[in-house]
């Protein structure tokens, strides 16, 4: 009897002790489990001990909320939603009020389905050589967009030219990465990544030669006479960079003219399969053209130099007395055939001494004429001085 | 005669009525041209409100040991310190308003989805969280090569929340969770396009170690005399503090409380030029061999969820900048909390105390932290977080020693110190019955007795007799302000008031 007594006792203290340990006052979570996969639908059920149904405060990666629960006579179901069950990651939930002791976490992982492969490359191009890389960052996504599991294996393709490679990278809980080298040949690289059997789409990186190295030019005239109409085409040799890559179509290339007296001309090509070409017009009188070719901040090229005759040799003029015109002309050229439209005359009259007037006048089928008739009064001496061609002439006028 | 006075009366009031209205016509016009010339503010299109102002300061350790790829620059560390922040920001607001303002710049959409449908759940069942994540330890994990992407493990970050259902509390928790976040960056913004919680939640530990109180206190609340409650404002000067140091020491006092005022300090960027004077302060101190009390957060009174990282902010740099001076005694977190609970709600004050004693003891261990409750009825609350008890009394002194006996009894283990306690000398005008001096005096020797017989460590209120008052102490009433004024052991003339003679001694 005192032993039954003692029992009695003994458990009632063992019942007390474990009830303040858990203080759940009773209440237990009936479908313990640990494990669900996104979009399983969850239920965490409850015997119900009392009139007082509590509300679970539930959590998971991107949210909380509270779970307001359905009873029956021996239950109380808690229900959650299916936007929060699709996430994965750790949950946690928690009772309240008096209950607030009943708590527990539980993993919801990602499908094994995928349903996209979110692919990040970049940079887009890089450059020809050993140095330069782009990186390819890869996220299977599963039903429910979460990241797959941990260790899934990707498997990331790539082909430049005529190498084809391929490798598999464990995903990292968030992404799977790869470093893409550059190869020494330019070209198209093609990337697509694979995983759980889902392909990506088909991703571009572009290997662009790297900077041009140094280069030739050369001319093509059709005669070497400064005629001020003919044009000078130049080009160069085709331009490479250090691995003997074509340099991309649309390099700028810059050819610097220096002629007799020092002063620069310049014109501009781009390339299209490694070669500029650009065009000048002759000069027009006797001349000596040292030309240089630059990719600005690159390369240079080799210096040519080009000799240009005179064309026109010796003109007349001719000033008519009653008109008060002054013709210039005619003007032939290397075969004295009459020179093309558009040699450039000047003529500058003096009075005394002191310019009044400057003309410039193009020619017209051999001919410039002047007409002077406004600026020349009666009795007076001018003396005009005509320039073309760098050839100098002077007269003396009076009416 | 008296008809022309009535002439020019009734003239002038025509003039005065007609130049009024005419005034009025034209203000009227005015407001009304410059409303509508007002439009919306250009800057509003570019949204940049939320990155010009500071809102949300946790403490943030970054760890960039181990980031594969790119290697991380400060400013880009800071780009994302200051996305990453205003996300959780923008988020916290979302889950306490149940609203989407602003978590368009900081999630993608996939990542909004499944707080959109919560807020929506929340809303519905009109549920509001007021949280906040008070520590944060992110990792940098990976940084893509072309700096857009970027990998970030946050362990062990202190979330603290307070479910709200009908605007009834349901649950009041703090975690302790660890994620993973991926984020881009897209048109200028680190946006979160997905997160990860990674390990089980975990209950926060706010355990922290007491610490002892080294010394018996004899000590005074203290203001200069010209600058009450407003001690590092523009009139503080090194000279006359340390004269009213030596007076203190001399009446046979070894301590002194201070307060600093959470604005004035600015604060969770706390202004360098206030923590100077704070040094000087410490430093006249110790050099009167007086120790000192610092109390936090004088004039604050929001305990705003949202608030508290700010709030750390302030304490951390106000006790990093302090806790190893000699001079310090004691931090006392907040002087009189308990005169909110009613108008804040006794457990959002609580738990700001609760968070706040936490944080100043992990980052000073050594100082002990009390906090000074108004009366002896809430000087039971948090007792056995704090290390040791204060408690004001200004009632009838007859009770004094059975209240501090029934206090003894009800916190056995913890010093109790009377952390203020006086008597106005002011009868005058507005209280044409009160105090004289020797009221005062009489009040204070038989304090005295009563503090040497019961062993009470004691802080008086206070110094001197103020000249004026500022109305956020005691309101704009005059009979407040002058009894307000009327404190002090030394008179507004800078005489010695009877009462001196018991500063410190029976």
């Amino acid at each position: 009897m005192k032993n039954f007594v003692l029992h009695i006792i003994a458990t009632f203290f063992i019942a007390l002790s474990s009830y303040a340990q858990n203080s759940n006052l009773g209440m237990k979570l009936q479908n313990a489990k640990e494990e669900f996969v996104a979009g399983n639908k969850i239920k965490l059920v409850f015997n119900k001990i009392s009139d007082s149904i509590p509300d679970m405060y539930y959590s998971n990666s991107y949210g909380n909320i509270i779970i307001t629960p359905t009873a029956n006579k021996k239950q109380i179901v808690y229900e959650v939603p299916e936007f929060m069950s699709q996430k994965s990651g750790w949950n946690h939930w928690q009772l309240t009020q008096k209950y607030k002791n009943i708590k527990g976490d539980f993993y919801i992982h990602p499908t094994q389905n995928i349903s996209k492969i979110e692919t990040y490359l970049g940079p887009p191009s890089i450059e020809v050589g050993d140095k330069d890389y782009a990186m390819l960052v890869v996220i299977p996504l599963d039903d429910y967009n979460n990241p797959v599991a941990k260790n899934t294996p990707v498997l990331i393709q790539k082909k430049h030219l005529n190498t084809f490679e391929q490798n598999t990278l464990p995903f990292n809980g968030m992404i799977a990465h790869k470093i893409i080298y550059t190869n020494r040949k330019a070209g198209r690289t093609f990337i697509s990544s694979e995983c759980l059997n889902e392909t990506s789409k088909e991703y571009t990186l572009e290997i662009v030669p790297a900077g041009p190295t140094n280069f030739n030019i050369d001319f093509e005239r059709v005669h070497d006479y400064g005629d001020g109409n003919q044009i000078t085409k130049f080009y160069t040799s085709i331009i490479k960079d250090r691995y003997d890559n074509v340099v991309a179509d649309g390099t700028s290339v810059t050819f610097r003219i220096e002629n007799n007296k020092g002063i620069y001309l310049q014109t501009f090509g781009t390339t299209i399969n490694g070669v500029a070409t650009a065009q000048m017009v002759h000069p027009d009188h006797e001349d000596t053209w040292n030309i240089k070719a630059f990719i600005d901040g690159f390369s240079e090229s080799n210096l040519i130099t080009l000799t240009y005759k005179n064309a026109v040799k010796n003109f007349n003029i001719d000033f008519k007395n009653d008109e008060k015109h002054l013709v210039v002309g005619p003007f032939k050229s290397f075969m004295n055939q009459t020179l093309p439209d558009g040699l450039m005359v000047t003529l500058e009259l003096f009075d005394d001494n002191e310019q009044i007037q400057k003309i410039n006048l193009q020619t017209e089928n051999g001919f410039a004429i002047f007409d002077l008739h406004t600026f020349i009064k009666k009795d007076k001496k001018y003396i005009i001085k005509i320039n073309a061609a760098q050839i100098n002439k002077q007269l003396e006028i009076k009416i | 005669m008296t008809l022309s006075i009535h002439k020019n009366i009734l003239k002038t009031t025509l003039i005065v009525i007609y130049i009024s209205v005419t005034l009025l016509v034209i203000f009227g016009l005015s407001a009304v041209f410059t409303y509508l010339n007002t439009g919306a503010d250009r800057n509003l299109m570019l949204h940049n409100k939320i990155h010009e102002t500071v809102h949300y300061q946790p403490k943030i350790t970054w760890d960039i040991s181990h980031v594969e790829g790119r290697e991380i620059t400060q400013t880009a560390l800071q780009n994302i310190e200051k996305d990453y922040l205003n996300a959780w920001y923008v988020k916290q607001v979302a889950f306490e308003k149940n609203t989407q303002k602003g978590l368009k710049d900081y999630y993608t959409k996939s990542a909004l989805e499944t707080i959109l449908k919560s807020i929506k759940a929340n809303t519905d069942n009109h549920i509001s969280i007021k949280g906040t994540s008070l520590d944060h330890h992110p990792s940098i994990d990976f940084f893509s090569e072309d700096g857009q992407l970027i990998v970030i493990t946050d362990e062990n970050i202190k979330e603290y929340k307070r479910i709200y259902k009908n605007e009834t509390l349901l649950l009041e928790t703090t975690e302790v969770n660890t994620y993973q976040f991926l984020l881009l960056l897209e048109d200028g913004f680190w946006r979160i396009r997905q997160i990860l919680k990674i390990e089980p939640t975990k209950k926060a530990d706010l355990q922290t170690t007491a610490t002892s109180v080294s010394q018996q206190i004899k000590g005074i609340n203290y203001y200069p005399q010209d600058s009450p409650w407003d001690m590092f404002g523009n009139d503080f000067d090194k000279k006359v503090i340390n004269q009213d140091f030596n007076i203190i020491q001399k009446a046979g006092l070894n301590t002194i409380r201070i307060f600093i005022q959470y604005e004035d300090f600015g604060k969770s960027e706390v202004k360098p030029e206030k923590l100077e004077k704070l040094t000087s302060v410490l430093n006249l101190a110790q050099k009167n061999h007086l120790k000192v009390i610092i109390t936090l957060f004088d004039f604050y009174g929001d305990y705003q969820v949202l608030d508290w990282t700010l709030n750390n902010q302030h304490a951390t740099k106000i006790i990093n900048h302090c806790k190893e001076h000699p001079a310090l005694f004691a931090w006392d977190i907040k002087n009189e909390p308990n005169l909110d609970f009613e108008s804040r709600g006794k457990e959002k004050v609580l738990a700001w105390l609760k968070q706040m004693i936490y944080r100043v003891k992990t980052i000073d261990k050594k100082h002990p932290v009390t906090i000074g409750w108004s009366n002896t009825k809430s000087a039971t609350n948090l007792k056995d977080m704090v290390d040791f008890v204060s408690f004001h009394y200004y009632e009838n002194l007859d009770q004094l020693e059975k209240a501090y006996l029934q206090l003894k009894k009800e916190i056995p283990n913890k010093e109790i110190v009377l952390g203020e306690y006086g008597l106005s000398s002011y009868r005058g005008i507005w209280n044409p019955f009160g105090n004289s001096e020797e009221n005062q005096a009489e009040y204070h020797q038989k304090f005295q007795e009563i503090a040497s017989k019961n062993k009470i460590p004691f802080v008086s209120w206070t110094l001197y007799d103020f000249k004026k008052i500022p109305k956020e102490v005691v309101g704009q009433l005059p009979w407040r302000k002058y009894n307000q004024k009327h404190f002090g052991f030394i008179n507004q003339a800078g005489e010695r008031k009877a009462s001196f003679q018991y500063i410190s001694k029976p």
